[in-house]
């Protein structure tokens, strides 16, 4: 397995189904509703061999998170759980679902949660929701030290791809095109008088995007007035008479115009006009319709800018061209923090042996103390004291350097000190097996989960 | 010691140039934008001692061209730093840090000969003419990069073009802002200069002669051409990319008049006398 040198008991594996390998039938035959999570998670952390579960069901995808005693068991809890609860074979899973194992696990929980994963890579909501199936299943008590890590170094990830890069920094849809070129113009979009001319869908969607940006006052505008008046109750805008539109222009500081018209309804005088009247404080317009409503030449007055369907969709595309190069960026992000979290997964794994060292020095120790009770009895009680603590500090000193040796190695990552110790302090009595014996998840320290 | 300074100061608002260039064609980081600040922060304090050490032996920092040039370079510093506690936009850095550098380098290779002070200059009129007039200039200057900012903004917007570096610059209402109150105290400031400059003329018989100097001409045209520019947006909202065409237009008229009329030219305000 591609999990060479990780602990088998704190092995991550995931099994799921996203947009990238299912349809959204078996995806919705899969989905978890955040009301039965406990008891689904209640009921998969009871498979056999299974210590730590997290369930992410989104309308995306869905992943089943999981450490067991073995990544095997892991992953055959996992299957059991499928087939009991969602009736789905093991031929169905092969075909239909990813699985990642070890630090594949770990990319993928990191890619997801940075939205590398995404539909729309670079969407913020998808953290949120990793957040909550992680709170969910700790509220469960499903996750252990392993999930938590891992949950938690996978929000910091998705923290640095954010501020690191900018993926998420630039429009990809026309809505939000447009806001972002009213921010080019106009700083800041506070205050600003947005004129939407007809009722189309796509207008009323980059209106919407304009309004939560802070346009403060929406006029509307529609050949038939009821529904400017519909669509202005709707935006808390005003309705405003279709023939007013050349005195009303002046007004607009953003027009948005979408109507079914087949002729200019905005033409290049009526803006000239416009702009006279308002001392050429500029004016930006969004010409959703085809065919188009402004005409061109609008373009080419000084302080005026037009925008039209493909003029929007090729900002799109060249903010998808950016996410795309900052998506690659944030792989190398990955790719540290993947490290660092190995690094954590191994240190797991040390600690135990040296724990172990500690115990059976502690032991002889013990041992030699009582064997030496006979003429220790004859000495006064501080001296039998000042004698157990001349041991202990001897023990301690002794043990101080191959001990912080051991954890420096550890932190490099090279389990095989961890082996040297036990053969080397003998702590595998029985036939001296140089493989690392599987510790109970109590034995591991339970680390501060915050990230470090 | 001054030649010394002076190089060092270059050396470090070159490295601050460096920086605020990154900052606009490499990546927006705002630790790149705090470096480059600094940086320009202490080439100031390195270039205002090397400018005190100068004016040790006697010598204003606007009688010759070479410590003109260095002067203007040391105002343009503060002027911009200054610029920066209200409007905090490093990419105005990006335009005026290698302008910053040249005008010390140009005075790096400049002789600065150690003249003693001719009498005339021995006035209280003197420094605040010289200060109002060069305050004025830095104003028009920044205007002018403002102004420029502005085009190739406006430009980008109107061709559709779109490029990661110019989307690094300020939305055009507010370069259109920045440069409008430029200008306006630009515009006080050189009223104020030229008035001073007059009176002196007037309370000095000596210098009579003076009125005919090329550089009054040339800067009341300087003046006439900002005064429509101010006037025009107040009356018929002269706006967006004309007035920043005319702060660029303007500029270009500071520049001509220094350097023909201090630099090259004859006269009262000549350096080669």
């Amino acid at each position: 397995m591609e999990h060479v040198g990780l602990p088998e008991w704190a092995t991550p594996l995931v099994v799921g189904v996203s947009h990238h390998t299912s349809s959204v039938e078996l995806r919705e035959k899969l989905a978890f509703d955040a009301g039965d999570l406990p008891r689904a998670l209640g009921r998969l952390t009871s498979q056999p061999g299974m210590r730590e579960a997290m369930i992410l069901s989104t309308c995306n995808r869905v992943e089943l998170l999981a450490v067991g005693e073995t990544p095997e068991a892991a992953a055959s809890g996992l299957s059991g759980f499928l087939a009991e609860e969602r009736g789905i074979t093991s031929e169905d899973l092969v075909r239909h679902a990813f699985r990642f194992a070890g630090p594949n696990a770990a990319r993928h929980v990191f890619r997801v949660a940075a939205s590398l994963d995404s539909m729309v890579v670079g969407e913020p909501q998808i953290l949120g929701q990793v957040k909550s199936a992680y709170r969910a299943a700790a509220e469960s008590h499903a996750v252990g030290p392993v999930l938590n890590r891992l949950c938690h170094r996978a929000f910091r990830v998705a923290k640095r791809v954010r501020t690191e890069t900018q993926i998420g920094d630039h429009a990809v849809s026309v809505g939000f095109a447009a806001v972002e070129l009213a921010r080019k113009i106009f700083d800041s979009l506070d205050g600003k008088v947005v004129l939407v001319l007809g009722a189309g869908e796509m207008a009323e969607l980059a209106t919407r995007n304009l309004a939560a940006a802070g346009a403060s006052k929406i006029l509307i505008a529609n050949r038939t007035h009821l529904r400017a008046i519909r669509m202005a109750e709707e935006f808390h805008g005003t309705a405003v008479p279709f023939d007013e539109l050349p005195t009303r222009l002046a007004d607009a500081d953003i027009v948005v115009c979408s109507t079914g018209a087949s002729s200019y309804v905005v033409t290049q005088p009526m803006v000239q006009a416009a702009l006279k009247r308002r001392k050429r404080r500029s004016m930006f317009f969004i010409d959703i319709s085809v065919p188009r409503n402004v005409d061109p030449e609008v373009n080419h007055l000084d302080n005026s800018y037009l925008y039209d369907v493909d003029d929007l969709e090729q900002v799109v595309d060249a903010n998808w061209q950016t996410r795309r190069v900052e998506a690659a960026r944030a792989e190398q992000i990955l790719d540290q923090e993947i490290e660092r979290f190995l690094d954590w997964l191994h240190e797991l794994d040390a600690n135990p042996v040296i724990r172990e060292i500690q115990d059976r020095w502690e032991g002889i120790r013990q041992s030699e103390l009582d064997r030496h009770r006979g003429w220790l009895a004859r000495l006064s009680e501080d001296d039998r004291r000042g004698v157990a603590e001349l041991t202990r500090s001897l023990m301690g000193k002794l043990l101080h350097a191959p001990l912080s040796q051991l954890k420096a190695c550890r932190a490099n990552g090279s389990l095989g000190y961890v082996d040297a110790a036990r053969v080397l302090f003998d702590l595998d009595d029985e036939g001296r097996s140089r493989k690392p014996r599987p510790r109970p998840v109590a034995a591991a320290p339970l680390e501060d989960t915050e990230s470090t | 010691m001054h030649e010394f300074l002076l190089a060092v100061t270059a050396a470090v608002y070159f490295g601050s140039t460096v920086a605020y260039l990154g900052y606009l064609l490499v990546g927006a980081r705002p630790q790149t934008a705090r470096v480059a600040r600094i940086a320009f922060a202490v080439g100031l304090a390195l270039h205002s001692a090397a400018i005190a050490v100068r004016c040790s032996h006697g010598l204003p920092p606007t009688i010759s061209a070479a410590d003109t040039l260095s002067f203007y370079g040391w105002a343009l510093v503060t002027g911009f730093l200054v610029v920066q506690l209200r409007y905090p936009l490093p990419t105005v850095g990006s335009f005026l840090s290698p302008l910053v550098c040249l005008l010390v380098l140009m005075s790096l290779a400049l002789p600065k000969p150690i003249t003693p002070l001719d009498p005339k200059f021995a006035t209280i009129w003197f420094p605040v003419h010289v200060t109002l007039a060069v305050a004025g200039d830095v104003a028009f200057v920044l205007a002018a990069a403002v102004g420029l900012m502005y085009l190739i903004r406006e430009t980008s917007l109107k061709t559709k073009h779109i490029s990661p570096v110019i989307d690094r610059l300020p939305s055009l209402d507010l370069l259109d802002r920045i440069n409008y109150r430029l200008i306006t105290v630009g515009f006080s400031l050189l009223t104020l200069g030229m008035l001073t400059g007059g009176l002196w003329i007037f309370l000095d018989p000596k210098l009579k002669a003076a009125v005919h100097d090329p550089k009054i001409l040339w800067t009341v045209s300087t003046w006439v051409l900002y005064a429509v520019l101010l006037n025009g947006r107040a009356l018929v909202g002269l706006r967006g990319r004309k007035a920043a065409l005319m702060s660029v237009a303007g500029f270009a008229m500071v520049v001509v008049t220094f350097v023909g009329v201090n630099l090259l030219g004859q006269g009262f305000h000549s350096f080669r006398q």
